[in-house]
């Protein structure tokens, strides 16, 4: 079997496997990425529970290897059953994650859109920035040598006894410290990422005709792999040393959860030109699931404060639905 | 089923997202630039 047939026979012989109370849960193949790893898990999806994760290329090993499909897929349905397959050591995973000191080493920050995961944030902690999200996750491979990642739920959450606020702090200062953030020109990480991509290459004939061309100003906000790398963007004091470097004020497109695009404001006459470019662009070329918003922001160095940008339409329609998240339509100068 | 990525599938579609952008990006500009008064 190739891997594609294997995780298809994981698929179809699974329920064979689990116990009688997961019967009717989803069972489904996500992927599971961050910037350390890419991987994709079997998940059942029981209502108001935390997923436990079933890594199959980390299984097809196993089986490239002489193991038995059967053994493999009963191991799992196991596993699953019992919501907790991974022992650390001799201690249960549950008992590792549950003892706030241990765990809070491993714990880090994610951004996600707060649209497309509204289902998913009535179970999670989570922190509200405009219409994103940053979520919290457990990375075990920080304090262990084990591979994995769980997304942090309500009821984990509780058994801390700590504040959100708490939680918050300990995985944006982790976060910043394992993925720390990079800023650079948008050609500058045209030209990292065409030499990590294809580092043998000759030289890439976009890169030559972009260097011609002059080096516009406009930026990136990522982490030096720019694989999930717009949570930079919340790490503390990034937007003030921002707008120290660009010396002044300036937009911000956060259109993926890979990057933020940061534009200083005084290089644009037409931002909602701008943004219209940026979003066509992000929309047309970017996996539904990797879109964070559409909206813009501005960094106003004197109030050190973020701020919504919108069109006149959209002030008078924010208005109406009185929905704005981080700032007033009222707090905005009248013109940009 | 959804679709897997790897990093490296991941950063080769960022590479042409970005060009695509900076391509954009440099074409507005050099308009805006153009239609600046003399």
């Amino acid at each position: 079997m190739n891997y594609q047939e294997f995780k298809q026979y994981v698929l179809d012989n699974i329920r064979n496997y689990l116990p009688a109370e997961l019967q009717e849960c989803e069972v489904a193949v996500v992927p599971y990425n961050t910037p350390k790893m890419q991987k994709d898990a079997l998940v059942v999806k029981r209502p108001g529970q935390a997923e436990t994760y079933s890594y199959l290329r980390d299984y097809y090993k196993e089986y490239q290897g002489g193991r038995l499909e059967g053994s493999i897929v009963a191991e799992i349905g196991q596993l699953q059953g019992q919501g907790k397959p991974v022992v650390m050591g001799q201690l249960p995973l549950y008992d590792l994650v549950t003892d706030w000191q241990q765990i809070q080493p491993a714990i880090v920050g994610t951004v996600v859109s707060a649209r497309r995961n509204a289902e998913l944030l009535e179970q999670v902690p989570h922190k509200l920035e405009g219409d994103m999200a940053i979520v919290y996750r457990i990375d075990y491979e920080l304090i262990s040598p084990i591979p994995g990642i769980s997304l942090i739920d309500r009821s984990l959450f509780s058994t801390w006894g700590i504040s959100q606020e708490k939680l918050h702090d300990v995985a944006i200062q982790n976060t910043q410290k394992v993925w720390p953030a990079k800023f650079e020109y948008l050609n500058e990480a045209i030209m990292q990422l065409a030499n990590e991509v294809h580092p043998a290459a000759s030289p890439d004939e976009y890169i030559e005709k972009m260097k011609s061309k002059g080096i516009f100003p406009i930026f990136l906000l990522s982490n030096q792999d720019k694989v999930y790398g717009a949570t930079a963007l919340f790490y503390p004091g990034i937007k003030e040393e921002i707008a120290k470097r660009l010396q002044g004020d300036y937009y911000i497109l956060p259109g993926s959860v890979h990057e933020v695009i940061i534009v200083p404001q005084d290089f644009v006459k037409e931002a909602e030109g701008m943004r219209r470019i940026i979003n066509r662009i992000n929309r047309s070329m970017l996996d539904p699931k990797d879109c964070l918003t559409d909206r813009m922001y501005i960094y106003d160095q004197e109030m050190q404060r973020v701020l919504e940008f919108y069109t006149p339409e959209e002030k008078i329609a924010c208005r109406e639905e009185k929905v704005s998240e981080i700032l007033r339509p009222e707090d905005l100068e009248p013109e940009l | 089923m959804q679709t897997i990525q790897s990093k490296e599938e991941i950063q080769e579609e960022n590479l042409r997202r970005y060009k695509a952008l900076s391509d954009a990006i440099a074409e507005a500009f050099t308009e805006e630039a153009e239609e600046e008064p003399r």
